[in-house]
């Protein structure tokens, strides 16, 4: 397949997901949108070195993670004061597991986002990421269990 | 039943793209294709990766100085050694003393060098790796890519010389502006060399092979080609000698497949909750003529080194097969070292050196 044909099908079959996944760290759709398009540049600067569809998938994944923990460092220099609250939760305040989902550190929300969101495998998310299989099937399991948690005493608390 | 829960909530809130989305990121790589311009510019890696080389060739210590420094440098790229002006701007935290020895920027990329000195201690050493920032240099970007290496250990001084070097898609800041360079913590874990080669000549190379587990994971250069080589064979696992290197580190054997030096080990430790080994290590290969993998990346398949994987399925790393482009008869003189790292928690020390750097005083290459 001509390579441009196969790169602009790659990034027409990720970018809905690489939108989602950028909107999980930056919670605004135009920042998002802006990861993604970095993503998107930074990916074709690379694409020499990507011989097939499903590595330039993952790298156009892994892109946007990077572009949007990028924009994260750029909020937090401009305004380290500021407790700026873009949660979507608030939208929806009638679905408590969305709202502690949102309310997850990132370290734990991202990899449980791209297992349930995403459907990717631990292993697809520990390649996207960058960390040992291990950790993210640990960090995973603390998220459950952080959730879990939560919606006991969800639970505990409408009982009362 | 959570996970259901979780999957259904996440899937009935999972954002859409906002109107247009589509035919921005089509007009976007439509422009991208036609605007394509030929690749200008150097490779900072490649500078760092010839000063690796340099280093790891050099016997004696060096007492480094600004000029030791960009001696090295010049020798692999000439061009961006003589734009390194010598800064000597410096700190002291904890008895570490940090120097920024000289930098040089351009639109979209820097090269730093620094030394960190103990003052007091022994916490640095030739294994010392630092993390480190450097900030307000650019603007504007939205991706960056860095290294950094070691370039040299003085054990008689205590100080350890580094070079940084930054790539960004945006734009450096107009001068006046003031890049901090910060090394937010150190990292020097326990090192302990094994020499495998008269290991591996009391045990006969190994000719047991079987396909790549699926759950591998490549080592590669910077030119893998992102797919696994086709038909990969590695060492049975199940025939391995089982020859202790370290505590819980094991030399399972080593044969040539496809005309490649396969050495394959493997680690038994308990991960920490972050899925990290206390141990791990790196089998490094040096002959009589030196041994560059970069140099024979035509030999080694889609530009990979080696794979990794987790074959207990536990978390971390517990076997590596490693791959040297050499010939038998290179390794009758060679060094084949496996380089086991011992993990710590009192090997990180983190600290506050911050220097910021005049910007008038960062030389421009363009």
């Amino acid at each position: 397949m001509d390579q441009e044909k196969l790169f602009l099908e790659a990034v027409r079959e990720s970018r809905d997901k690489m939108f989602r996944i950028a909107m999980s760290l930056l919670h605004v759709p135009a920042d998002a949108e802006d990861a993604v398009s970095a993503a998107v540049e930074s990916t074709w600067k690379h694409f020499h070195g990507i011989r097939n569809t499903e590595a330039l998938s993952a790298y156009l994944v892994r892109s946007t993670v990077n572009a949007a923990k990028d924009e994260l460092r750029r909020r937090r220099r401009k305004a380290p004061l500021e407790s700026v609250d873009q949660s979507p939760a608030a939208e929806d305040p009638g679905d408590p597991l969305y709202w502690y989902i949102c309310g997850l550190e990132e370290k734990y929300r991202l990899p449980l986002v791209l297992r349930f969101q995403e459907r990717m495998t631990e292993q697809e998310i520990a390649a996207v990421l960058r960390l040992p299989r291990g950790t993210v099937s640990s960090r995973i399991r603390r998220a459950l269990s952080i959730l879990k948690e939560s919606m006991d005493k969800e639970g505990s608390a409408d009982a009362e | 039943m959570l996970n259901e829960r979780i999957e259904k909530t996440l899937q009935e809130h999972a954002p859409v793209p906002p109107a247009g989305f589509a035919e921005r990121s089509d007009a976007q790589v439509l422009k991208m294709m036609a605007d394509q311009k030929k690749k200008h510019g150097f490779s900072w890696k490649a500078v760092l990766v010839c000063a690796l080389v340099i280093v790891m060739g050099i016997t004696t210590a060096l007492a480094a100085t600004v000029e030791d420094v960009n001696t090295l440098l010049y020798k692999c790229w000439p061009e961006a050694a003589e734009f390194l002006m010598p800064l000597n701007v410096s700190c002291e935290d904890q008895g570490i003393r940090m120097e920024v020895l000289s930098a040089a920027a351009g639109r979209r990329n820097a090269l730093v060098t620094f030394s960190l000195q103990d003052l007091e201690g022994d916490r640095i050493n030739e294994y010392t790796r630092a993390e480190i920032s450097l900030e307000q240099l650019f603007v504007g970007f939205s991706e960056t890519e860095s290294g950094i290496v070691q370039l040299s250990w003085d054990p008689e001084t205590k100080t350890a010389v580094y070079a940084q070097d930054i790539k960004t898609n945006g734009i450096s800041m107009p001068g006046g502006a003031h890049p901090t360079l910060a090394v937010n913590s150190l990292y020097t874990p326990e090192h302990v060399l094994v020499d495998l080669l008269p290991l591996m000549k009391q045990y006969p190379e190994r000719t047991d092979t079987v396909p790549l587990p699926e759950a591998a994971y490549p080592m590669a250069l910077e030119t893998y080609s992102g797919k696994i080589p086709e038909g990969m064979e590695i060492l049975d696992p199940a025939g391995s000698l089982e020859i202790p290197l370290e505590e819980h580190t094991y030399l399972c054997g080593y044969g040539w497949i496809d005309g490649l030096l396969h050495v394959q080990v493997r680690y038994d430790n308990q991960p920490d909750e972050e899925g990290v080994n206390p141990v791990n290590g790196h089998i490094r290969l040096q002959t009589a003529a030196g041994y560059n993998p970069y140099e024979q990346a035509d030999r080694l398949p889609e530009g990979v080194v080696g794979f990794w994987w987790d074959e207990n399925d536990d978390g971390p790393v517990d076997r590596e097969e490693y791959l040297f482009a050499c010939d038998p008869a290179d390794l009758e003189t060679a060094v084949l070292q496996a380089d086991i790292r011992i993990n710590t928690p009192d090997a990180v020390l983190p600290g506050n050196w911050s220097v910021r750097i005049p910007m008038r005083m960062i030389r421009s290459i363009e």
